[in-house]
């Protein structure tokens, strides 16, 4: 079955991460005026204390929901790139929800806030889908506009009838206290939210290889002219996927949200939404191998965080990382995408 | 008459994969201002040899010669600078482009600061149609074109270029006769004009009335290198059809099984070309061939039967119910098909032999929607064993040979045990052996009360497993027979519409 990784893709990923690093420590090197300083707080720095620790498996924990709900669309033949919105919409959902119902207990407050996220990023990226079963309108296109709608609108409502006017930020007000997913480690945003990605993780990996509808996402992805003849529902797997994508990211969204932020802040996605692809992609799309590629995304992320604290390096130049890895890793993947434009 | 502007020597092509020679030791040469029909059954190696000379496929051997000079054609665009081009009969235009846009794609005339010269281009264009006399709006949308229009913008592409050699692949297949006349009209410019023209044809008469020379071939080899002054009908469809006489036909078994699926006056046509024009039934226990060149009508019964494209008028009547006009369902049915494009549509070549093979009752294996791999094991395993493939469940389909992967589709389909069973091209590019395989499980399938509709382009293919023929000649149904003593022969000369 082709959840075994083969060795060429994985030569090909570790290439790409490779290449990766000796650009960074390159661009260190030039950018800083005490580079071994740079160099070490960047590799060390995630693991100097148990707040960056924490900060760093918190974020893996995110990027995992993200990379799943992408690889599962990938594997269909589907392209979310929404994710942006659809993590935005999803965390202003819980929040919204959480400032504003009385809830009887905190489980059901918590549990319900998530899942209204979830729904918000499900319903906003299967759109897309329905449109492409619809009127064949490229979901590449409608997802990505559709969250830059989606995003404008979302600021609007934190900065404008949500905003907490006490605060300097241009936030909502926080949830109740009671609400907040309680974290771990030191002071740090680390919480359950990351086990809960684990499970994910393995339901993910039974769902796509071992059920009915899992085969029939593979087959359509890979072959849609096959899986058509052999009478499978096509059509389904142009919503179905973009659902899991969308709602994957509204958990991102939410649990960023309920468990470390504990209110809506406006753009606090800060790419979130790409990250989920760029996981994706280096995991080859599948589950089995989301978790280490989201640990490896969020170490970089940490590293540079770190070093842009302790050093003299500009956030600009964390995200210059970022996008060397995005750029290295898509490059090599995204013949993928061709393939089956120009079928 | 120059005979050497150019000369192909031994040319042989094997594709990988199935081992059958498509091309073994051919022989071509065509002169300065000459038309050169080649001719032959599907398969025997026509549009292999000319896409070899128009550098889409490199030979395994051989050499070509171009006055005097020996080149290698790796590319279309070598071929291209050496003066050769080909018109293809699926014609490669990008829809979304304008008729002028796609003639200049590649070589763009520019201005001197570096923009589109569309001026130049378009005069140019705009004198080869008054030159040969057709007309296209060079502005226009390809999409929104009709398929004459289409062909003779494929056709100013070609023009466009400085030609020596033009090579026209079935250049009046989907015309009728008014139409025909004008594609000959623009060939004898052509000529007039010093260019050398091969034609790929399957109509013997046009070969004749069009061409100065004829090439036959067969099986892969030129068989025959005649002038057309010097040949007839008769004499070419004999050699085309001579073969392998000992071929023993079917016992037919005539059943008195009730009627499973009936196309009852079935026509497909676009504008005021008619494509097909079919009437036939399928009973249970019986196997019906649908013969006939492939491109006229065999193609498109497929399409229609596949789901693909919808009928124009008529009935498709399963068990006593009308589809209506509705696109015809196969698997709502619960029909068995294995397409000719195996490769794009019949397998997924990306996914395993178990992704493949359980195509048809992956729900079978499933509760709650949870595969049970213990039993999908055992089911491939099974069919594995029963079917001959060589290869294990979790290979992948793009690492098997031709034949094994015709194996898997017949497993898949034979198993799940269809009432009614549509195979197209069964054997092409197989071996004996897998054709020996693939008809007993097709004879054993029907011996169990199955309906089988098989088209092919192959006669001796169908002289060896139907009960009835039926032949197609240009999209029609020129006969329908038993198969009781039918020879190779008598089936050809319907099928070239040569029997009156």
């Amino acid at each position: 079955m082709d959840h075994k990784i083969n060795d060429s893709t994985l030569k090909a990923t570790l290439l790409a991460m490779g290449s990766a690093l000796i650009i960074t420590i390159i661009l260190l090197i030039f950018s800083s005026n005490n580079p071994l300083q740079s160099i070490v707080f960047f590799f060390t720095g995630p693991f100097s204390n148990t707040y960056n620790f924490g900060n760093m498996l918190n974020k893996a924990g995110l990027l995992i929901f993200a990379g799943l709900g992408m690889s599962i669309a990938f594997r269909s033949g589907m392209f979310n790139l929404g994710g942006e919105g659809q993590v935005y919409a999803g965390a202003t959902a819980a929040v919204l929800v959480s400032i504003n119902v009385n809830f009887p207990n905190r489980y059901i407050g918590i549990i319900s806030a998530v899942i209204i996220g979830i729904i918000s990023g499900a319903l906003i990226a299967g759109f897309s889908g329905w449109l492409k079963k619809q009127w064949n309108t490229d979901e590449l296109i409608s997802s990505f506009l559709l969250s830059g709608i989606i995003i404008h609108f979302t600021d609007y409502l934190i900065s404008g009838p949500f905003k907490d006017n006490s605060s300097f930020l241009n936030s909502t007000v926080k949830i109740p206290t009671i609400l907040f997913i309680k974290q771990f480690l030191d002071t740090s945003h680390f919480n359950i939210s990351f086990f809960i990605a684990v499970i994910f993780t393995f339901l993910a990996f039974i769902f796509l290889f071992k059920t009915s509808m899992g085969y029939e996402i593979r087959l359509s992805g890979l072959n849609r002219k096959f899986a058509e003849y052999g009478g499978l529902p096509i059509n389904r797997h142009l919503i179905i996927p973009m659902l899991i994508s969308g709602g994957m990211y509204g958990a991102m969204g939410s649990f960023a949200s309920m468990g470390s932020y504990h209110m809506g802040i406006k753009g606090f996605t800060q790419g979130f939404g790409w990250n989920g692809i760029a996981v994706a992609l280096i995991a080859g799309n599948n589950p089995a191998f989301v978790i280490p590629a989201a640990l490896i995304f969020a170490y970089l992320d940490a590293g540079t965080q770190v070093a842009m604290i302790h050093s003299d390096l500009s956030f600009e130049f964390g995200n210059l990382i970022k996008a060397v890895i995005f750029f290295l890793i898509t490059a090599k993947k995204l013949n993928l995408k061709k393939e089956y434009l120009y079928d | 008459m120059n005979k050497h502007l150019l000369t192909m020597h031994n040319i042989t092509k094997t594709f990988p994969g199935n081992g059958v020679k498509a091309v073994d030791c051919a022989e071509l040469q065509v002169g300065t201002g000459e038309i050169h029909s080649i001719i032959g059954e599907n398969g025997a190696g026509k549009s292999t040899l000319m896409h070899i000379l128009a550098g889409e496929i490199i030979p395994d051997t051989g050499n070509i010669i171009i006055s005097n000079r020996n080149i290698e054609l790796s590319t279309p665009s070598i071929a291209l600078k050496n003066g050769i081009a080909m018109l293809h009969q699926h014609l490669k235009l990008i829809p979304e482009l304008t008729v002028l846009e796609n003639i200049i794609l590649g070589v763009e005339p520019s201005t001197k600061a570096g923009t589109l010269n569309s001026k130049d281009a378009l005069n140019k264009i705009n004198k080869l149609c008054k030159e040969f006399d057709i007309f296209v709006d060079p502005k226009k949308l390809v999409k929104n074109l009709t398929s004459d229009k289409k062909q003779i913008t494929a056709l100013l592409s070609i023009l466009y270029h400085n030609i020596k050699i033009i090579i026209l692949d079935e250049p009046t297949t989907f015309f009728n006769e008014i139409k025909a006349d004008t594609v000959h009209k623009v060939i004898k410019k052509l000529q007039n004009m010093g260019k050398s023209i091969i034609i790929i044809t399957h109509k013997l008469k046009e070969a004749i009335e069009i061409s100065d020379s004829i090439t036959v071939m067969k099986s892969g080899r030129t068989i025959a290198n005649l002038n057309s002054s010097e040949t007839d009908i008769n004499h070419l469809s004999s050699l085309i059809l001579d073969g392998n006489s000992k071929i023993k036909s079917n016992k037919p078994d005539i059943q008195k099984g009730s009627v499973l699926l009936e196309f009852k006056n079935i026509t497909y046509s676009q504008g005021a070309v008619n494509y097909l024009d079919i009437n036939f039934h399928i009973k249970k226990y019986e196997t019906l061939v649908v013969t006939g060149i492939r491109e006229n009508g065999l193609e498109i019964l497929e399409q229609i039967l596949a789901g693909n494209i919808q009928k124009t008028t008529g009935d498709i009547i399963y068990k006593n119910t009308t589809t209506g006009n509705k696109i015809f369902s196969l698997r709502k049915i619960g029909a068995g098909y294995i397409p000719s494009d195996r490769i794009k549509k019949g397998t997924s070549i990306k996914s395993s032999i178990t992704d493949n093979i359980i195509l048809l009752k992956y729900k079978f294996f499933s509760k709650w929607g949870i595969m049970d791999s213990k039993k999908i094991n055992g089911f491939v395993s099974k069919l594995i064993d029963e079917f001959g493939i060589i290869g294990s469940g979790n290979q992948l389909i793009s690492t098997l040979s031709g034949g094994n992967i015709q194996r898997v589709m017949i497993a898949r389909e034979i198993d799940a045990n269809p009432e009614l069973f549509i195979f197209a091209e069964p054997s092409k590019g197989l071996d004996i052996l897998s054709k020996q395989m693939i008809y007993n499980k097709i004879n054993h399938l029907k011996k169990k009360g199955s309906g089988i509709l098989i088209i092919s382009s192959d006669i001796d293919e169908a002289i060896k497993i139907a009960d009835r023929v039926l032949i197609l000649h240009n999209g029609k149904e020129a006969a329908t027979l038993i198969n009781k003593n039918l020879n190779r022969v008598e089936i050809g000369k319907i099928m070239l519409g040569l029997n009156k």
